[in-house]
């Protein structure tokens, strides 16, 4: 008999309780509790839809190619008909156009740099387009056309080799769905083995020689929407197990005949939401789209998708992304609390190597100049700053050895310029803001930070950026408010929610080195939150709205998630680190609270009978 | 009517106190006086109430050492200058009810 030793090499740790050295599957024995334990990351049983960022021009039957951070959509009505726009991850930015306009087309394409565009209708004069079009990553060039010119077609592949299936052709006397297949080797068109069911505006997905049809309706001799799917292997169609609600007008999603995902489309009397994966020999329901509608564009895999435009959705410019399950579980824990209770301090660093400084203590309340700095297990007082003050802001990319503190209060009504510099052992005064105030937001390095908005006997919109050397005015915050948060750098920063002067504000506004522009909001109106990472990842903690709060969300570069609360909801606290590991410190009552954020988390299993 | 928590008294030591797999399990929430509320009928509750050697409390001795810790904290508050208590981020700290 095979031994665990001689299994896995190592033989199984005992341990009086969980084993904090344990690897992913490893097995030890809990002496205390008397169990065989075992531990797996903890991950998302199902996938989830969030918002991405919009089309710029919003348009319906278009198609999509690509990867969910590396897409290109293009065609559709209403419009030009031509219009491409490509993907970076972040937003969709307008390219140059194809040739011939064209809706409801095929598409293929597995990348934003290479492409393929075929068939469709013309969106001037109507007429099925037999069109090819390839993209390599800059233009678009005509290249040989399809056999039959049709459209309300699928296709799947890559710009050298993809099939093209189904449709709608104009017979001249009348109009019909179309079983036809054609099969592209990067020159030309050859027609192949048909469909068994013949259809229009069916979704398909795959490749060249493993792909998916599925949905669809056959409005011929009478309307009948189509639950049938097919699966290609490279020479024939067969029939496979049906899709569980009939829908149609969609693209569809998938890298293989094995693994697909058919997202909303039209039944015939409504806008669709529901969602089902493929796994090769069924269609499960899963996560549907929080936007119903069909004629969308698409691109991704079963795994990580975008939907983009269409119709009855709120917006036809709207994107929506689909993450599949397995996505790790983030949680908080408690984590070594700081030595001097404080709130309204700022804070700095990393997730093992931070500093906190500033902030005033519980009532009766004063002003501090503490300084502690973090080393991944204790906090360590080192020198204070030289004006103890709240209220202030930090340079939220700095370190423990080169940071940066700005403004803040000195009650009574002590609006702060000053600027003091630490490097890694003493404070130093520099120069100072040219607006003082207090409640700002700062971003940035020691020696490239920016400040912005805040308090000084009203509230200010001005904005600063930091040089290592003096401060310059530049364009201002759209939406006044203290007590609002910021994370980034002085060239891509985010402001984060606020006091206006009542109740809070979910405002975000996003800095680009030159302007700020509002983006999307918080999930939860509130003010004086922690914040860790960066504008492409950030992550906001706790913060007040008529009571102290826990919530804690999570910024994709478009869009703000919630994800697990603190275990400690406090307000005026402060953050380091990243969205995948972060460290929450300080705020609140009893004001020494720290927690430690993981963007995964570990389940531990116990061995049963 | 069944109670939708439990609640208890322990001092949080840091790290480890709740570790990240607990804060996943169950919703913590604490209040003043080291009191933490955590889901009744809950093994995993149980299993941290046991693990931070937590003192068992009903709702309403949890609820007294809570009014205790914020009638103090409410002393303090009076205690300070008008010009303290002018400061729109210094409330007077509220009264905080439990919940079953």
């Amino acid at each position: 008999m095979a031994t665990y030793k001689g299994t896995v090499g190592t033989a199984v740790v005992n341990y009086a309780g969980n084993y904090p050295g344990a690897v992913d599957g490893e097995l030890w024995y809990d002496s205390t509790n008397k169990d065989f334990k075992y531990r797996y990351p903890n991950v998302t049983a199902a996938g989830s839809w969030r918002s991405q960022a919009s089309l710029n021009t919003g348009r319906v039957e278009l198609a999509g190619a690509g990867t969910s951070t590396a897409a290109l959509m293009f065609g559709g009505n209403p419009g030009p008909g031509t219009i491409t726009e490509l993907f970076n991850g972040t937003t969709f930015s307008e390219v140059n156009d194809m040739s011939q306009n064209k809706s409801t087309l095929g598409a293929a394409g597995k990348t934003n740099t290479a492409a393929l565009a075929f068939g469709g209708v013309s969106t001037t004069d109507n007429s099925y387009r037999a069109d090819t079009e390839t993209w390599n990553g800059t233009n678009w060039t005509e290249v040989n056309n399809l056999n039959q010119a049709r459209a309300q077609l699928a296709g799947c592949g890559t710009n050298t080799l993809a099939i093209a299936f189904g449709g709608r052709k104009d017979t001249g006397a009348t109009e019909e769905e179309f079983a036809g297949t054609e099969s592209w080797n990067g020159t030309n068109w050859t027609e192949v083995n048909d469909l068994n069911t013949a259809r229009q505006l069916m979704a398909g997905s795959g490749t060249s020689t493993s792909a998916l049809a599925y949905g669809g309706v056959d409005y011929h001799p009478s309307t009948a929407y189509k639950t049938e799917t097919e699966l290609w292997n490279g020479t024939n169609w067969t029939e496979v197990n049906d899709l569980n609600a009939a829908r149609y007008n969609w693209q569809g999603i998938g890298d293989s005949n094995t693994s697909a995902l058919a997202a909303a489309g039209y039944t015939g009397t409504a806008n669709s939401g529901l969602v089902e994966l493929w796994n090769g020999t069924n269609w499960t329901e899963t996560t549907n789209v929080s936007d119903d509608g069909n004629g969308y564009g698409s691109a991704g895999t079963a795994t990580s998708a975008l939907i983009s435009g269409g119709n009855g959705r709120s917006s036809s410019s709207v994107t929506e992304e689909w993450t599949g399950a397995g996505v790790g579980v983030g949680a908080w824990a408690t984590s070594t609390a700081i030595n001097t209770a404080r709130k309204y301090g700022s804070g700095a660093g990393e997730y093992t190597a931070a500093i906190f400084f500033a902030g005033r203590t519980p009532p009766p309340s004063s002003p501090s100049g503490n300084t502690e700095i973090w080393d991944g297990s204790t906090w360590t007082e080192v020198n204070d700053m030289n004006t103890a003050r709240n209220e202030t802001a930090s340079a939220t990319r700095g370190t423990t050895t080169a940071s940066l503190v700005f403004g803040g209060d000195t009650p009574p009504n002590d609006n702060h310029a000053d600027t003091e510099i630490w490097n890694g052992t003493n404070w130093t005064e520099v120069n100072n803001l040219n607006t003082g105030r207090r409640a700002l937001g700062g971003a940035g390095t020691s020696t490239a930070a920016l400040a912005f908005s805040g308090y000084n006997s009203t509230n200010v919109n001005n904005c600063e950026t930091w040089n290592g050397t003096n401060w310059t005015e530049v364009n201002n915050v759209n939406a006044t408010r203290r007590y609002g948060v910021g994370l980034g750098t002085n060239t891509s920063a985010l402001f984060i929610g606020g006091y206006p002067g009542s109740g809070s504000t979910a405002a975000n506004e996003q800095w680009n080195g030159t302007n700020w522009t509002e983006v999307n909001n918080i999930n939860t109106s509130r003010y004086s939150m922690g914040t860790a990472g960066t504008t492409p990842a950030g992550l906001i903690f706790s913060g007040y709205h008529t009571t102290a709060l826990a919530n804690t969300e999570d910024w994709n570069g478009n869009n703000w998630s919630e994800v697990a609360d603190m275990n400690s909801g406090r307000d005026g606290l402060s953050g380091a680190g990243t969205t995948t590991n972060a460290l929450g410190f300080s705020g609140g009552s009893p004001g020494v609270l720290a927690e430690e954020w993981s963007g995964s988390s570990d389940v531990t299993k116990v061995l049963t009978d | 009517m069944a109670k939708t928590y439990q609640y208890c008294v322990a001092e949080n030591w840091g790290k480890g106190f709740i570790d990240h797999v607990e804060s996943q399990r169950i919703t913590f929430c604490s209040f003043p006086g080291n009191v933490w509320q955590v889901p009744a009928y809950n093994k995993h509750g149980n299993l941290w109430i046991a693990k931070v050697a937590g003192t068992l409390k009903t709702k309403d001795e949890a609820q007294a050492i809570v009014d205790a810790e914020v009638q103090a904290a409410q002393a303090a508050w009076d205690a300070q200058t008008d010009e303290q208590k002018a400061d729109e981020m210094n409330p007077r700290p509220a009264d905080i009810t439990l919940e079953e």
